[in-house]
């Protein structure tokens, strides 16, 4: 009977504790951040905007940990995101084309991008860091041709609702766009037979391929939602920021990996979720936030990011491996 | 007696692809095919041959680095910084190939003894490396003016380049490491069997990080050569250069997944990489076009290399 309670307990505690202890980590920034600046930090206007440039970085963090769960990294989303937004703003602005087709042009091209990723890793076997940081490369090339240097800016004010608008006078859209691809994600991966299936992909493929799940496709299916998914970033952001340059992707492609490592997504496949992923894009948002405010020059914005990453994947790694030891070291201990 | 049929699969794929681009760079212009573009190709390929059988060692231990670019730019700095203040060039030269061989280093701990992914740890030290670069030049890029180190960039007897000799040697050094040392040989271990190799008593922690120590090595040498060939260490050169030093690993052959590879077969993938570049300029490619269509020629010879293999292992 005690054993029983005991090994109860252990289990709780081992579920609870890292998003207990992530949650003591979102807290301690926060508390940080007022110190460091008590008056803007915590103001209304800051909050709000801090939620809605984090709101770019949780739909690009969804797509990453889809992927990453089911087999690894899109190294290519900040790039995807890129060419989705020039190629919309190149429609707008020259073409004068009906922004929900830009829109709709756009999210498709996403779309076939991330089926290429999915088929170089699913069907040819490229190595998806390999396939993918390739892709980047290519795709800034081709966002650099289509611009050719200049910057677009101005778009209709219909169009910019989308990323700039506020839903019954105080909703920010970029916020309600967040909060309902999270919705969808979360069902995905949690209520569907595909999130099942990404999963068990993620963790052994063969095995999955043995009990008769097609995971080429699944791989496929993940990396065209990876896609998707950066494209409605890309939008977003022209939406929100009302320019296109030919390297608005960059920044990102560090802080969405560290987004999706900070919220427990293993790099190895197969486990994490999107809430974590959530709490990863407030904290380096939040993050960011107080570089700003204390002004520390951009150059070393990388290196603390980088830093972060690391010391995020080792916490990881040692949380997990204390709690493996403990519970290992109760079943010995009822054993004997 | 080897036949024809034999002799032709044995060449490797990408060689076909090479004289492709040779006859097809050959017809579009007549100073393709001389001594001089030769030289040129020597001098642009030099540099991208040692970071690049660096990348190779780091893949055939079953790895990946992604902060060679960074350690590469770091380490160029260090060795513009140094030079600047007036130390003999040994110096400079001995600064930045232990600034990249404690970046490897600091990259092989994390990776060997904390356990943690390559390319995680990697793209995060990349972001730092080059944070660090920025703050050491300034975002500026640092000038060198000392002549007999701006030798190693320039051609002797106005025909051989300089940085094509160093760089041949060391990456004949690179050779005799994967063939004749300890290193060289556990990696394929390593690489190919990790539990097996841990289990017939290599220290394989050791030796893991020591891969990426050696790889961060080979690249500040590298970043030496480029330093005097630009004569200029920009806090930005690196980047793009960890993808093609992967790229021309993985056309010469080195495999991701198996612990099979060949520093030696690296060069091939380095010829057809220097190839487009070069080719570009020969057919007067607008320079916005040039990063994408080189992308685009990388990955469709990466997936034809990669089907082509992957349908040779199922025979």
């Amino acid at each position: 009977m005690s054993e029983l309670s005991n090994k109860k307990r252990l289990h709780v505690s081992a579920g609870l504790m890292p998003s207990m202890s992530r949650l003591g980590v979102l807290a301690l920034i926060v508390v940080i951040g007022y110190i460091i600046d008590p008056v803007n930090f915590l103001s209304s206007g800051n909050i709000n905007n801090n939620i809605a440039n984090a709101s770019i970085l949780i739909i690009l963090g969804i797509g990453q940990t889809i992927a990453i769960i089911t087999n690894g990294p899109d190294l290519s989303a900040g790039s995807i995101m890129t060419i989705c937004a020039v190629i919309a703003a190149v429609l707008m602005k020259n073409y004068e084309v009906n922004f929900i087709i830009a829109i709709i042009v756009a999210l498709g091209i996403g779309c076939i991008l991330g089926a290429l990723n999915g088929y170089m890793i699913a069907y040819v076997g490229i190595p998806s860091f390999v396939s993918t940081y390739g892709l980047l490369w290519v795709l800034f090339g081709f966002a650099y041709v289509i611009l050719s240097g200049y910057v677009l800016y101005d778009f209709a004010p219909a169009f910019r609702f989308i990323g700039n608008g506020k839903l019954f006078g105080f909703l920010q859209m970029p916020i309600v766009i967040m909060l309902f691809l999270v919705v969808l994600g979360v069902l995905l991966l949690r209520k569907t037979n595909f999130g099942r299936k990404c999963y068990s992909v993620g963790s052994n493929e063969t095995c999955a391929t043995m009990s008769g799940i097609n995971s080429k496709t699944v791989v496929l299916r993940a990396f065209i939602l990876s896609g998707l998914l950066a494209a409605c970033a890309g939008v977003l952001y022209v939406g929100r920021f009302n320019a296109v340059q030919a390297d608005i992707g960059n920044p990102y492609l560090l802080p969405v990996l560290a987004t999706v490592f900070m919220g427990g997504t293993s790099p190895t496949g197969g486990e994490g979720g999107i809430f974590g992923t959530i709490f990863g894009a407030l904290v380096i948002t939040i993050v960011s936030n107080m570089i700003n405010l204390l002004a520390v020059p951009s150059e070393y914005r990388d290196g603390i990011i980088g830093v972060l990453i690391i010391v995020t994947v080792l916490l990881d790694s040692v949380v997990k491996n204390g709690v493996f030891r403990r519970r290992t070291s109760a079943k010995q201990s009822s054993a004997a | 007696m080897v036949s024809i049929k034999t002799f032709v699969k044995r060449v490797p794929i990408v060689t076909w692809f090479i004289l492709l681009l040779i006859v097809f760079f050959s017809f579009q212009s007549d100073q393709y095919l001389t001594v001089r573009n030769l030289m040129i190709l020597l001098q642009q390929g030099a540099v991208l041959l040692v970071v690049a059988s660096a990348a190779t060692f780091v893949i055939i231990s079953g790895g990946l680095d992604l902060s060679l670019g960074g350690i590469l730019t770091a380490s160029g700095v260090v060795v513009a910084i140094t030079l600047n203040t007036g130390v003999p060039i040994v110096f400079a030269v001995m600064a930045g190939a232990a600034v990249g061989f404690a970046f490897g280093a600091l990259n092989g701990f994390l990776i060997s003894y904390c356990g943690l992914r390559p390319f995680i740890v990697t793209l995060g030290t990349a972001g730092v490396f080059y944070a660090f670069s920025l703050v050491a030049t300034n975002k500026v890029g640092i000038r060198v003016s000392n002549e007999s180190f701006i030798f190693l960039g320039k051609l002797v007897n106005k025909t051989i380049p300089m940085a094509a000799i160093c760089c041949g040697i060391i990456f004949l050094f690179a050779i005799f490491v994967q063939n004749r040392t300890k290193l060289g040989r556990y990696i394929f271990a390593i690489g190919g069997n990790y539990e097996g190799a841990r289990l017939s008593g290599i220290n394989i922690r050791f030796y893991k990080w020591l891969v990426y120590a050696f790889a961060g090595f080979l690249t500040g040498l590298a970043a030496v050569i480029l330093v005097a060939r630009l004569e200029v260490a920009d806090p930005q050169v690196g980047m793009q250069w960890e993808f093609e030093a992967i790229a021309a690993a993985i056309l010469g052959g080195t495999s991701m997944e198996i612990g099979k590879g060949d520093v030696k077969g690296t060069i091939i993938g380095v010829i057809l990489l220097t190839i487009v570049r070069s080719g570009l300029n020969v057919i007067r490619v607008p320079s916005v076009w040039q990063s994408a269509i080189t992308g685009l020629v990388i990955i469709f010879a990466i997936v034809f290399q990669v089907s082509v293999a992957s349908k040779e292992m199922k025979k």
